[in-house]
């Protein structure tokens, strides 16, 4: 390659910069890359689970771009006679039933095959294969991947169970339009009956017929207050988008947040590169390199530490994103997709952007320390003793009172979307005026200190760390803005992961009265048993107390998740003994008017509008929605998206379902357990299908899943602490580079090495100390808007604060010790008595 | 034609607390000037205001007769790199590059291609008696090989004018006289004027001519 020579001379410098500061550049592109790696994982195992989910939702859909449902669930198979009559006034050419059953393995389709035909031909078995056994009531036809999955043949049986119904079938063809998902298709009547669903239908699959439009069709059916819910394809998107999509942004923004402590890292990186540099660069500024050639050079650094640190990051998350789906599943621990074993799908443009974001941030670094420099006066610059120019100039603490006032204003914004993001800019806003204030805390902190000094009997090194403080505060700040910055966002995290996790367990201890529960692999969609179970089990020997419940999935709004309705046996005497209230009930006035009351989640609140004293609407049958009393508000969670509890005698009379899904027992206090659910098994065989455990093993599982899902957190808690250990080291050394001459004076005088590294370490420690308490604070702070804002906006649940003082003590700890350690070090290593007598002599 | 003049020049970093007032001065073509003066009389602040890396309080700064007082920094920069050479008394040399080329960035920063420079550096190198040290790295050469590869960045580009402050401060004596003298006969030889900011008298004495900075100007 010809360069031209200014440009020859920028590779040389680079190259040099580089080989001269390779570790630094090393450790600051490595914080970069993490920062990339976990939001390319992020996103990448999300997007492959969403795609993936997608994948298996728009199969399960065939290629209807609109359907109806009922909001309670089933729909009235007349129904469909109904609708076939009204096609042509809606502007439908075809309307096929399709009965959903999920079974314990395998998720089965009941299709009319005449009208499915027209409207969604994917799902239609080969006819080749078994023209004569399309309509046998035990025909079951599999897609290429079902067949895989339970290695069958044409002509095996297959058994599935349906709640306790078990259920034999024939493989009797292929469905070839749904290869890669786990489905299975039969004949709507034979599906009915085989598993015990007679009347019903889930959905009403539409065609639409030319020139009719889906937002047509809706305008249209709201025009009649119809009882069935029109859902268009990006209804359905955005309902699947919705399940995780909190959960998400979340961690996505926890991944930005390593970005950008690594920010910091590559600013303190470039910082010290200028530090190291600055004869360099002052000399070529003599020699005639322009102003803009050598603020290209800075910026070069940047720019090249954020481009290869964000290209690492994306192989690395990329690798990281495979592991993850491996060992945590498509959910990252979340739990919103159960069992979900997805291929990668890489979203190349979003990697461009990520890498992109990396150079900018490392651009970003390298613009701070570029505000310091006069490139003006490059002989100043070359004269030793001036080095301290270079650092920070102090902020003054109007501009963090600035910060303050912006975090404040952003803390009474709403969401946007849904997603809090003016609370993460008062998270962001907050840290910054924190960070901003600090040259001014350390002034006041420090000068009060010297005065106090002033007639006190302290070692001269003591005395001297404290003059040295009180005098350049501003030069004190770059040690441990880094620092304070990274601590405060581990407190933050700590304290709310904490709060979090704490509350949690609370709750569990409330909503787990019982000693034995039961539990199924999804209780909303599985058929529920006869009432009559609870005598029998009430009957065994040992067993004081047995209540049973419902859970029914309800579909409030055609675009959000179902919300969960759960009927079971409260007390509206005092409801706080069945619910975790979330402030007081309001139950109804004594009009002598009958009211249904019910409670709802906090979720109910945030997404529904509901309050507590006030009605509401719960569409319980597919006859439309009953107005209900919403008693008060409770705390749930275990579901995101919302649930309503209702007493199961109002749920009975309401939508004439007596069957139960859940059973909870009380023992009697010298009961053993497993023999006791052994006894009940035995006496309600209809169980058979549900796994019988103990409110202790509910409660392990369920702390285990939650750590799981704050295993990312933890990882970012650790990369901060790095960070922090990092900028300590990495602004000793910048201090010590820059204080050589003040270190050589004081060698001369006569101070031993050792009280030369004594005088680093104390400085170091003292400084380290406030860091420790203004992060401390500052996380504090920052904890509250994650605990009272971030995560009631995102996940629509509030916590109590719990601040883990045993954590934080070591965490703090920690930092102070292995801070001083590493300020000794550095000391030993950059103080030796040679460089220093070099120190003194005059460079011009 | 004078290649440097000082009108009736001032300088003080606080108010009316003058360095020196009223100096006039003029460097002729291959002219060689010594400056000596007491410590903080502001030699190296003169040597400066020459090279227009400062502007002075007062007066006036000519090169090739045109007023530099109105030029940009730009224009200020542009004549330091093409037509100015510098020598430091602790040499300044850039640490990851090798010695040739330490040598060649006057010339890179000139725009010339890096044959042309490489080509220039080594013929220079090789006046000095530096054939054999062009790919060494500065921490291994000598003091005075130091000062010799800072002596062929100085001239490598043809400058009108070197400054040098203090140029064999860090150097024994006898190889200060000998950089001393190899830098003088390479201006000589050159025709490029030379300023030198010394404490030496005997370095003072090697020049053709020797002026002592005071508060009131250039005495002779």
């Amino acid at each position: 390659m010809n360069l031209k020579g200014h440009q020859l001379l920028f590779v040389w410098m680079l190259k040099g910069a580089s080989v001269q500061s390779w570790v630094r550049w090393w450790v600051a592109l490595t914080m970069v890359a993490i920062g990339v790696m976990l939001a390319v994982a992020i996103h990448t195992v999300n997007h492959s689970a969403l795609a993936s989910f997608g994948q298996a939702l728009d199969t399960v859909n065939g290629q209807a771009s609109v359907q109806l449902v009922s909001p309670s669930g089933d729909i009235d198979d007349r129904q469909i006679d109904i609708w076939d009559q009204r096609r042509f006034d809606l502007g439908i050419s075809a309307v096929s039933p399709v009965l959903l059953v999920q079974t314990d393995r395998l998720t089965v389709l009941g299709l009319d095959f005449f009208k499915a035909a027209l409207v969604s031909p994917s799902l239609l078995p080969s006819l080749a294969d078994s023209s004569t056994g399309l309509f046998n009531a035990k025909a079951i036809f599999l897609s290429a991947a079902a067949f895989k999955a339970f290695n069958v043949r044409l002509g095996d049986n297959i058994s599935l169970q349906y709640g306790a119904v078990p259920v034999s079938l024939v493989v009797s063809g292929e469905v070839p339009g749904a290869a890669s998902q786990v489905i299975g298709v039969m004949d709507i009547g034979s599906a009915q009956w085989a598993f015990n669903r007679l009347g019903v239908v889930s959905r009403l699959d539409l065609r639409l017929e030319e020139g009719q439009t889906p937002q047509g069709l809706k305008d249209a059916l709201q025009a009649q207050s119809e009882t069935l819910q029109m859902v268009a394809t990006q209804d359905r998107e955005r309902r699947m988008s919705l399940l995780s999509r909190a959960y998400r942004v979340n961690l996505s923004v926890l991944a930005m947040v390593a970005l950008l402590t690594g920010g910091f890292l590559v600013s303190t990186a470039i910082h010290l590169s200028i530090v190291r540099q600055r004869s360099e660069l002052a000399l070529l500024g003599v020699l005639g390199a322009s102003e803009a050639w050598l603020r290209r050079f800075v910026w070069a650094q940047g720019g090249l530490i954020g481009t290869l640190g964000g290209l690492l990051g994306v192989g690395m998350g990329l690798l990281l994103a495979a592991v993850l789906m491996h060992w945590l599943g498509g959910d990252l621990g979340g739990n919103y997709f159960a069992n979900s074993k997805t291929p990668m799908v890489i979203d190349w443009m979003v990697m461009a952007l990520l890498a992109l974001t990396a150079t900018l941030m490392g651009l970003l670094s390298a613009w701070l320390p570029l505000l310091q420099i006069n490139w003006r006066q490059p002989m100043a610059l070359l004269r030793a003793g001036q080095a301290e120019t270079l650092v920070f100039r102090p902020p003054t603490l109007k501009w963090s009172l600035l910060a303050l006032c912006i975090s404040m204003v952003l803390l009474q914004l709403p969401t946007l979307d849904e997603l809090p993001w003016a609370s993460y800019g008062a998270v962001a806003a907050l840290l910054g005026s924190g960070l901003l204030a600090l040259p001014w805390v350390l002034a006041k902190l420090w000068g009060k200190l010297s005065l106090v000094l002033v007639h006190a009997r302290v070692p001269a090194v003591l005395r001297l760390a404290v003059w040295r403080l009180a005098q350049a505060p501003s030069a004190a700040t770059p040690l441990i803005t880094g620092t304070v910055a990274a601590f405060s966002l581990t407190v933050a995290m700590m304290v709310m992961v904490s709060s979090f996790r704490t509350s949690v367990s609370d709750w569990l201890s409330m909503v787990l009265p019982a000693d034995i529960y039961t539990m199924g692999q999804s209780m909303t969609e599985q058929p529920g048993f006869d009432a009559s179970v609870q005598e029998r089990i009430a009957s065994v020997p040992q067993v004081k107390r047995v209540e049973t419940s419902r859970f029914k999935s309800l579909r409030l709004a055609y675009d959000r998740p179902d919300v969960v309705l759960m009927a079971k046996p409260l007390n509206l005497e005092d409801p706080s003994q069945s619910v975790a209230l979330v402030g007081l009930a309001k139950l109804p006035p004594k009009d002598g008017q009958s009211r249904w009351v019910v409670f709802g989640s906090e979720a109910m609140a945030d997404v529904y509008g509901w309050r507590a004293g006030q009605e509401a609407q719960l569409p319980l049958t597919d006859q439309g929605p009953q107005t209900v009393w919403v008693g008060g508000l409770f705390r749930d969670y275990g579901r995101q998206h919302g649930s309503v509890v209702m007493s199961t005698s109002d749920y009975e009379r309401l939508s004439g379902d007596r069957s139960r899904s859940g059973v909870s027992v009380w023992l009697s206090r010298d009961a053993d357990p497993a023999k006791v659910m052994s006894q009940v098994q035995a006496q309600a065989p209809e169980l058979s299908h549900l796994k019988w455990v103990s409110a202790q093993d509910v409660r392990q599982l369920s702390l285990k899943i939650f750590d799981r899902s704050f295993a990312m957190t933890y990882a970012l808690e650790a990369a901060a602490l790095f960070v922090a250990m990092f900028s300590v080291a990495a602004g000793v050394t910048g201090q010590l580079i820059l204080r050589r001459r003040e270190f050589g004076v004081l060698s001369h005088l006569g101070m031993s090495q050792n009280n030369l590294w004594l005088l680093v370490s104390l400085e170091v420690g003292l400084l380290l100390m406030v860091a420790v308490v203004w992060a401390s604070l500052l996380g504090g702070l920052i904890s509250q808007i994650l605990i009272h804002k971030v995560n009631p906006e995102s996940f629509h649940w509030t916590m109590n604060t719990h601040f883990a003082l045993e954590q934080w003590a070591l965490i703090s700890a920690l930092l102070l010790v292995i801070g001083v350690v590493t300020a000794r070090w550095s000391a030993r290593h950059g103080l030796d008595p040679e460089r220093l007598a070099e120190s003194l002599r005059a460079d011009w | 034609m004078a290649v440097l003049s000082l009108l009736s020049v001032g300088h003080a970093y606080v108010s009316e607390e003058w360095l020196f007032k009223g100096l006039d001065f003029e460097l002729a073509k291959g002219e060689h000037v010594a400056i000596q003066g007491t410590s903080g009389c502001g030699k190296s602040t003169l040597l400066n205001i020459m090279a227009g890396l400062e502007l002075p309080t007062l007066g006036e700064v000519h090169w090739s007769d045109q007023s530099t007082s109105a030029w940009s920094a730009e224009q200020r920069r542009s004549c330091r790199q093409s037509e100015m050479g510098f020598v430091f008394q602790a040499f300044h040399l850039l640490p990851h590059l090798s010695a040739l080329q330490n040598v060649m960035v006057p010339c890179l920063l000139g725009g010339q291609s890096g044959q042309a420079s490489a080509l220039a550096a080594q013929s220079l190198m090789c006046d000095l008696g530096l054939q054999k040290r062009l790919d060494a790295k500065p921490a291994s050469l000598s003091g005075g090989e130091q000062q010799r590869v800072a002596l062929a960045r100085a001239l490598v580009h043809q400058p009108k004018v070197v400054f040098a402050d203090e140029p064999t401060g860090n150097l024994d004596t006898s190889t200060a006289t000998k950089t001393l003298s190899l830098l003088i006969d390479l201006c000589l030889e050159r025709q490029t004027s030379l300023v030198v900011v010394t404490h030496s008298d005997d370095a003072a004495q090697s020049l053709g001519k020797c002026l002592r900075l005071t508060p009131k100007g250039l005495l002779g």
